[in-house]
């Protein structure tokens, strides 16, 4: 059983602060109609729309019709795929409350991503680390605009679906990643490519989406917590229409080099702006706007400096809460 | 009278020449660009221009869109603008020539910025285009750049917007795709060389199809607070013919951070 300290700590406040800003800020389309211009009218939210089956659509080339947006829910924060490690800042959104994590790894032991003992390690390195990032690595992957990749990129952004003869392209409202599958069975690329977004070749099997992604390059992370996959990482994506509001997504992730065995991501699609038929897909040019990455990362007599304050907050919240333990 | 001056003054003689006058006026009625060696072009189910496919510019005009000698590492290119003159204000002109000099680092591609239009269709970089009746799709493998080229008759948002790649606008003219493209930054160049705009960046592309494999793309840019006049660029864009091509992608800004990664 693993344990996780609940240090607060004013570097990760800040470190949490500066990566949850970057989806707030570029949200700005979200507020109110007495906004600037440039600004869109607020939107009701349809997190929760009652479900109803979906009756087929078929697009002129015979998929199904999925088009339109979708986001993630639950979703938008990418700080723990696993659900598992507590999160301080959340005390502070949820009046004291912690949010319960959102488990998305099924189909190991202990719901947690399966690492060999070097990826473990190194994934432990990485989370000691986040709140006084010392080093480069540290800074986590999002923060640098850098491509989220399989596993992540639904996760963090609302998307929209588009579809023509032959593609399904997936294009996210956050970063502007683009995700494009082709579906006429071409092999992959040679597999000297490494990709950040990975390889995809797609098919239908009546109601689902199969996508095999290969040849990923590796260099983006599974979460802000330090979750991460290698090189040789293969997941073969099946995406399912469960009513007319809800895609259910599950990945098989496979690789040999990082985890002892595959393991299985779930996330959870749902409509979005639906209450806006004229809601748009936006520019959303993050590396342009990002300036502070590199800040981020400390020296370590500051790290230190920051250890002691947070010794001395824990001592004073461990009276009252103690120290949180994942189940 | 020998028998062909006998068949000049024949009404089957009147009838051939009517006929081959005929001929001709339809031939050149189609365009005779679109009846070429590489073929009709395509078109979608409701009759359009179809542009789907892979794309990719042949000219050196990212380095410079008014043509330049060689330099190590660039390669010597004709330029794109129409007449060849940029049409700058006073001011301006200094402007570029300052640009000029600080162009190593003050050229936003050096730091792997989205590069504004029209300049992100002349990179160095292949594009896709998907086409649905209600709009167009661009998704070029440079820094994983797209545009949505509306055709569903929508207006502009209410500006003024400051995008790197502005907000376009597209309607059918015959078969030419034109696009209005509005709400810039001031932030983009439109080559290597700082020649630039401001935030009243106006542009109007026309997108034809003089074949199955080439796009003439010509685009009319407009800034009243930089330049005196509207000018024009037009340069060729060709479609990638190779089997099993497809996007791969240039992240520019992550090279020097993949060595602290996963």
């Amino acid at each position: 059983m693993k344990v996780y300290s609940n240090r607060l700590t004013s570097s990760r406040l800040l470190s949490i602060a500066v990566l949850t800003l970057i989806p707030v800020v570029a949200s700005a389309q979200d507020q109110s109609p007495d906004q600037p211009l440039g600004v869109r009218p607020k939107h009701a939210a349809t997190r929760n729309a009652p479900s109803k089956p979906w009756t087929p659509v078929y697009t002129p080339d015979g998929q199904p019709d999925w088009q339109g947006f979708w986001r993630a829910n639950p979703g938008g924060d990418t700080y723990d795929l696993t659900g598992s490690k507590p999160r301080p800042d959340y005390n502070l959104q949820g009046n004291g409350v912690p949010k319960p994590g959102i488990h998305r790894v099924t189909g190991t032991p202990d719901d947690l991503i399966p690492y060999q003992p070097w990826a473990a390690a190194h994934h432990k390195d990485l989370f000691d680390n986040i709140d006084d990032p010392t080093k480069p690595e540290y800074v986590d992957t999002q923060a640098r605009c850098l491509l989220e990749g399989p596993g992540r990129v639904f996760i963090h952004s609302g998307f929209e679906i588009i579809q023509t003869p032959g593609y399904i392209v997936f294009l996210t409202e956050q970063n502007d990643e683009q995700v494009i599958v082709p579906l006429d069975g071409t092999p992959h690329v040679g597999k000297d490519i490494k990709l950040w977004q990975g390889d995809r070749r797609g098919h239908w099997e009546g109601n689902t989406l199969v996508v095999d992604v290969t040849n990923v390059k590796a260099k983006s992370r599974l979460d802000m917590s330090g979750d991460f996959y290698g090189p040789a990482a293969h997941f073969v994506e099946r995406y399912t229409r469960v009513d007319d509001n809800t895609i259910k997504y599950e990945a098989t992730v496979t690789d040999p080099e990082t985890y002892t065995q595959p393991w299985t991501l779930n996330i959870r699609f749902q409509r979005a702006h639906l209450e806006d038929p004229s809601y748009e897909l936006w520019e959303d040019a993050c590396h342009e706007g990002e300036r502070s990455s590199d800040r981020l990362v400390i020296s370590p007599e500051a790290a230190k400096a920051n250890a002691a304050a947070a010794q001395a907050a824990a001592a004073k919240a461990n009276a009252t809460t103690g120290v949180a333990v994942i189940q | 009278m020998h028998r062909h001056e006998f068949f000049l003054k024949t009404r089957q003689f009147h009838i051939v020449i009517a006929l081959i006058a005929a001929m001709t006026a339809s031939f050149s009625a189609l365009s005779a660009a679109q009846n070429t060696a590489a073929g009709k072009i395509p078109r979608t189910a409701d009759g359009k221009p179809d542009f789907t496919g892979f794309w990719q510019v042949l000219t050196s005009a990212n380095w410079n869109i008014q043509g330049q000698s060689a330099e190590k590492g660039i390669p010597a290119g004709q330029g794109i603008v129409v007449g060849s003159e940029i049409p700058y204000q006073p001011w301006a002109a200094k402007q570029q020539q300052e640009n000029y000099k600080n162009r190593a680092t003050a050229d936003p591609e050096t730091h792997s910025y989205v590069p504004g239009v029209p300049r992100i269709n002349y990179t160095p970089f292949p594009f896709q285009i998907l086409q649905t009746p209600k709009k167009l799709v661009l998704l070029y493998e440079y820094v994983h750049a797209s545009r949505q080229l509306r055709l569903d008759g929508s207006d502009h948002p209410k500006g003024h917007i400051d995008w790197w790649l502005g907000d376009s606008r597209a309607h059918w003219n015959g078969d030419t795709l034109v696009v209005d493209v509005t709400d810039f930054n001031d932030q983009t160049w439109f080559d290597h060389e700082g020649n630039f705009h401001s935030d009243a960046l106006h542009v109007v592309e026309r997108y034809t199809l003089l074949d199955a494999d080439h796009i003439d793309y010509e685009a009319t840019i407009e800034d009243p607070k930089v330049f005196t006049q509207p000018w024009k660029i037009d340069l060729v864009i060709y479609r990638h013919k190779e089997k099993g091509f497809q996007l791969l992608d240039y992240e520019g800004y992550a090279f020097d951070y993949e060595q602290y990664y996963p």
